[in-house]
């Protein structure tokens, strides 16, 4: 008995808490803003072979002022490492890509507000120092508005930026730029500099290169097929990057037929094949996800190919998914047979909250409780989703921060593999 | 009624005058007993005191009439009696110390076997506090550290609380209490990055159940005393009075906006079972047979008193992040004590506490 009083007594008095046997939570979870005064949004995240982090966003310091470029490289506990914005005229990030060259080169739309928007391509170094950048426009000279979506690197190292132009033959037409990776970046010729679709609304997503001769191309369009509603698109570019004959390859409508069709993203999966995804719009907002069987050309762009094409409300009891200002769905695919979707949904209060979802490839949710939301009073929006090698999730996102909600910040999360925001 | 109040008076004055006659009897008695002694008679003392210890000496004829027996039977070597008399003598009065110079030195030696120390001393206690969070990991929503400034403010609370001594001679004793606090504290954080300003105050209400090693001294007006010792904590509930500040870098403030919001129960991110090493110390002042003392004491927190609260609105809302931290507190206390006398023949208390507590073996 005296001999019990004892051990309790030491282990009392070297039991005390310390830095050096408690483990600090933000090895396994943690929540960050990023970004200085003002409001800043979330565009991207790239999860480095290191495990820092490289986020993407916009940033404007006062309302009156221009919208920058917000890019930062973060430490894997999420404190920032250095952190630049850029752009002399309003600016609109979209994506980036950390190059096979050690590079990070991010793609942002340039003079957002004018009557003639330009894309601009621009590198810099892993430590976050300007390299060099291009003004990409399709077509010879300069007439139209360009918007970027995407950037892929190819295997070459060259570069395809993916997206649309408005205002020339249809008031939204499919676009994709090719640019020579040659030291420096140097915009291809016309062959790659196509507009495709053959609807009014045609909009590219992303393009991806499927082998040295060929690239798919996904995005959207009301091109006729079926009826002429929205509707998820894909089709194959040759080696020369022409998209003549091949506008309205296929249409995916298995899900959401009829209804406005949106896609925001598409990834490969790691099983083969693609996850697309995006918004269905009919009297209410739905989020739809589709996946393909297979990457081989003569399977994935037919009606036939498609695996699965479901309006995701329908797996769980919640069917406000999607639904959010503005719609937006995003996706992921991880090397251990799971995908994430992160989605913008509303909350009770009306505004918007962020959604993530882990699903197989048949769509099926892995999670118990389906989905897990993040948010607050005011709009907080989803930007994008990876998983690490030891399986927690990092999710990126906007928070309107405040009581009542004021600023818009960088939301960076790491979670367990559950979702939550926990060991 | 008049009538009344004058037989009443009637009463008392015959009750008093009856007293003042007793006293006078008994005193006389006692100066006879004393005479006694003197002249060397020891053995009818018993029989003329006899009557006046069973009713009529005052407490002070009580305590006189016992050390003349505990000296007589001394002399008479009747040690049992002599002890009997001296246990009479500390019961009448268990403040009583013999003393080489004003008893006689077989008297004095006799005492060293008595204590009168009490068993169990209950005592109560109230006062102030204040506390300071000591940072395991210091944690935060923002991303840009390195300009993320933080300070931790003390604010004041209270406490009140019970605590029994067992003592285990006249000056160690061992002390459990259980007493209520409430603790607070702030935290200012500056994000230089974002050019925002937050406040944080949390107030916790805790129940402490301290176990001490107490050292006092136990004689004269002002006893000093020392303790150490752990407690147990049990923080049963916090709340967090946030405000935020968006000062748009403006270093003028002139272009702010304020998030506020009602007090939150943050309990969920707290643990609730915690614990303390404890050290103080203070005075006691004597007063009559009781003490009023003044005790200043340091808890230094052991344990991690935060825990993960999962996705809050806390985090949208003011950019609250708790760090991992363990409170210290300083508190100031003046408490009230009353010693449970209990005079009787002494054990080897100390000796047999060591051997309990197998600090000394016992002899096979």
């Amino acid at each position: 008995m005296i001999r019990w009083l004892y051990i309790i007594f030491f282990a009392f008095l070297f039991a005390c808490d310390t830095a050096s046997n408690v483990q600090s939570p933000t090895k396994n979870y943690f929540i960050k803003y990023f970004g200085r005064d003002g409001d800043q949004t979330a565009v991207d995240l790239i999860v480095s072979n290191d495990g820092t982090f490289y986020v993407l966003g916009n940033s404007r310091i006062t309302p009156d002022s221009i919208q920058n470029v917000y890019l930062a490289h973060a430490n894997a506990q999420g404190e920032v490492i250095k952190q630049i914005t850029y752009g002399s005229v309003e600016m609109n990030a979209r994506d980036f890509v950390l190059t096979s060259d050690g590079k990070i080169a991010v793609v942002a739309n340039k003079g957002v507000t004018s009557s003639n928007v330009d894309i601009l391509l621009s590198r810099f170094t892993l430590d976050l120092v300007p390299i060099d950048s291009i003004v990409l426009y399709a077509g010879a000279s300069n007439s139209f508005s360009e918007y970027a979506n995407s950037l892929t690197e190819l295997n070459n190292r060259d570069f395809i930026v993916e997206g649309y132009q408005t205002g020339n033959l249809h008031p939204f037409e499919e676009m994709h730029i090719k640019i020579y990776n040659q030291g420096t970046l140097v915009k291809a010729g016309p062959e790659w500099q196509q507009l495709n679709g053959s609807g009014t609304d045609n909009r590219g997503v992303k393009t991806f290169q499927h082998n040295s001769s060929s690239y798919y191309t996904f995005g959207t369009t009301n091109a006729t097929y079926q009826s002429a509603n929205k509707k998820f698109w894909a089709y194959p570019l040759p080696s020369n990057g022409s998209g003549t004959g091949n506008s309205d390859y296929s249409m995916f409508e298995k899900a959401g037929a009829g209804a406005e069709n949106n896609l925001t993203d598409v990834v490969k999966v790691s099983a083969g094949g693609y996850l697309l995804v995006g918004i269905s719009t009919s009297t209410t907002y739905r989020l739809k996800a589709s996946v393909t069987n297979s990457s081989d050309t003569a399977i994935v762009f037919s009606p036939a190919g498609i695996f699965q094409d479901l309006l995701l409300q329908d797996l769980g009891s919640d069917n406000g998914r999607g639904l959010a200002p503005p719609p937006f769905a995003t996706a992921y695919s991880s090397i251990n047979n799971y995908n994430f979707v992160l989605a913008n949904t509303y909350n009770t209060q009306g505004t918007s909250n962020i959604l993530l979802m882990k699903i197989y490839n048949d769509l099926s949710t892995v999670w118990e409780d389906s989905i897990v939301q993040f948010g607050g009073d005011g709009d907080d929006t989803a930007a994008a989703v990876a998983e690490l090698p030891d399986g927690h999730i990092v999710v990126l996102g906007t928070m309107q921060l405040g009581n009542p909600p004021i600023q818009f910040k960088i939301a960076l999360m790491k979670l367990n593999s559950s979702g939550k925001l926990a060991d | 009624m008049r009538h009344l109040a004058m037989i009443f008076i009637l009463l008392l004055g015959v009750s008093r005058s009856n007293l003042k006659a007793q006293n006078n009897e008994c005193e006389q008695t006692l100066s006879f007993a004393s005479a006694e002694f003197e002249a060397g008679r020891f053995y009818g003392l018993p029989g003329i005191l006899k009557s006046c210890l069973e009713k009529g000496f005052s407490k002070e004829q009580k305590i006189r009439a016992y050390l003349l027996l505990t000296q007589s039977y001394l002399i008479l070597d009747d040690p049992a009696a002599a002890e009997n008399s001296y246990l009479e003598l500390l019961k009448a009065d268990p403040e009583y110390l013999a003393t080489p110079l004003h008893d006689p030195i077989d008297v004095y030696y006799l005492s060293k076997k008595f204590t009168s120390t009490a068993i169990f001393t209950p005592h109560f206690h109230a006062g102030a506090n204040t506390s300071w969070p000591r940072t395991i990991h210091s944690l935060s929503t923002t991303s840009a550290i390195d300009q993320l400034s933080k300070d931790k403010i003390n604010k004041i609370g209270f406490q009140a609380g019970a605590d029994v001594d067992w003592n285990i001679d006249e000056r160690w004793s061992l002390s459990l209490g259980a007493g209520y606090s409430r603790k607070s504290f702030k935290s200012d954080l500056n994000d230089n990055n974002q050019g925002y300003r937050s406040t944080f105050t949390e107030t916790q209400d805790w129940i402490d159940i301290p176990l001490l090693l107490k050292y006092s001294l136990d004689s004269g007006k002002f006893r000093p005393f020392v303790y150490a010792g752990l407690s147990a904590n049990l923080l049963v509930g916090a709340k967090l009075s946030p405000e935020g500040t968006d000062y748009n870098m403006d270093p003028k403030l002139t272009n702010q906006q304020a998030s506020k919001a009602p007090d939150q129960s943050i309990s969920s991110m707290r643990n609730f079972f915690n614990s303390s090493l404890v050290l103080g110390g203070g005075y006691k002042y004597k007063v009559g047979k009781n003490f009023f003392y003044f005790d200043l004491r340091y808890m230094a927190g052991l344990t991690n008193i935060a825990k993960n609260g999962g996705f809050n609105p806390l985090l949208v809302q003011f950019q609250y992040q708790s760090d991992y931290f363990r409170l210290d507190n300083l508190s100031i206390s003046l408490g009230y004590v009353k010693p449970l006398y209990n005079p009787r023949k002494k054990k080897k208390a100390v000796a047999g506490l060591l051997k309990k507590l197998g600090i000394k073996k016992s002899k096979k």
